[in-house]
C-alpha cells in the first residue's frame, strides 16, 4: 500500500528541481536564525518536516510529496563546509526570496547535485512514510 | 487576528516572552504548519520551555547574541524521534522566542548542536530522556 507513495517521494527526490519549479518554491534566508528555507511559500498543514541526514531536513507530504529543504545552521555551518555553493548564500543575503527560476542554472545543478546526494539516503530510508502513522501533534 | 504575545517561565525560572506582529506570526506559520493559531502555539512553547529534554547555549552564531535552544523529544516506536524546538534569544535584556518548529528524526542521528562544542554548550539535559 505505501509502494506509489514511496515511488512519488523518490521520483520527487530525484526531479527535485522540476518539482520546485512546478511548485513556485523559493529560496528564502532567515539572517537571524541562520535557517535556510527553498520551499513552497506555504507549506501544507499535513507536511511533516524530516531530517535523516546530516544537512537537510525535507518537508514532505503523506502521499510522498516534498514541498520543500530546510537547512538549520546555513551559514555557519552548511556553507562553511560547502565552499562551491557560497554564492548561493551571497545571492540569498541579498534579497528577501528568489524565486528558484532565477537560480542560474550552473548553481541549481551544484546545489541540487548537493540535495540528491543526502536524498538518495532519504530515500533508501525505508520506513520514511512509517512516520505518517504515529500520531500528529 | 493582531500581534501574538505571551509570556512563559522556563525550566529554570527564567521569563521568556513572544511578540510577533501579525506578519511575523505568518511568516513562521507558512514554514511550520504545527503553529496552528496562537493557543496552541503557546501551549507547545510552555510545554517545551518548562519541561525540555536538552536545552543548548550559545554565544556566537550571530551578531554575538545569545541563543538559547530548548529541545523536547519524543521517541515512537523503533526508529523514530520527533522533536519540538524553541529557540530563544536575549535582546536588550529580555528573553524572547525567536521560533518554534516540529522536527521527526532517525533516531540515532547526532545532534547538530552536539557536533560543534565550540559553539553550543549543553547547559541542561533531561537525565530520564537523555538525548
Amino acid at each position: 500500500m505505501e509502494q506509489p507513495k514511496k515511488q512519488a517521494l523518490n521520483r520527487n527526490l530525484a526531479y527535485i528541481e522540476e518539482t520546485a519549479k512546478s511548485n513556485g518554491w523559493l529560496f528564502k534566508y532567515d539572517e537571524k536564525l541562520d535557517e535556510l528555507y527553498w520551499s513552497k511559500p506555504t507549506i501544507s498543514s499535513d507536511t511533516k518536516l524530516i531530517k535523516l541526514t546530516d544537512d537537510f531536513a525535507f518537508y514532505i507530504k503523506p502521499s510522498g510529496e516534498i514541498e520543500g529543504i530546510f537547512i538549520e545552521y546555513a551559514k555557519f555551518n552548511f556553507f562553511a563546509h560547502e565552499k562551491s555553493l557560497k554564492e548561493l548564500l551571497s545571492i540569498v543575503e541579498s534579497t528577501d526570496h528568489l524565486k528558484t527560476e532565477e537560480l542560474s542554472v550552473d548553481l541549481m545543478k551544484k546545489f541540487t547535485d548537493r540535495v540528491k546526494a543526502e536524498a538518495i539516503e532519504v530515500a533508501s530510508f525505508n520506513n520514511v512514510l512509517e512516520i505518517f502513522k504515529t500520531r500528529t501533534v | 487576528m493582531g500581534a501574538y504575545q505571551d509570556s512563559f517561565v522556563d525550566y529554570q525560572g527564567e521569563k521568556i516572552s513572544v511578540s510577533w506582529n501579525e506578519e511575523g506570526w505568518e511568516e513562521h506559520r507558512r514554514k511550520h504548519p504545527i503553529l496552528v493559531d496562537y493557543k496552541r502555539a503557546s501551549e507547545l512553547i510552555l510545554e517545551t520551555l518548562s519541561g525540555p529534554s536538552v536545552v543548548f547555549q550559545t554565544l556566537e552564531i550571530r551578531e554575538k547574541q545569545t541563543r538559547v535552544y530548548y529541545l523536547q523529544k519524543e521517541v515512537i516506536g523503533n526508529f523514530q524521534v520527533h522533536f519540538i524546538k524553541a529557540i530563544a534569544g536575549l535582546f536588550e535584556g529580555t528573553w524572547y522566542i525567536m521560533t518554534l518548529y516540529d522536527e521527526y528524526s532517525a533516531l540515532g542521528l547526532q545532534l547538530k548542536e552536539r557536533k560543534h562544542k565550540k559553539v553550543f554548550e549543553e547547559i541542561w539535559n533531561n537525565q530520564k530522556n537523555r538525548l
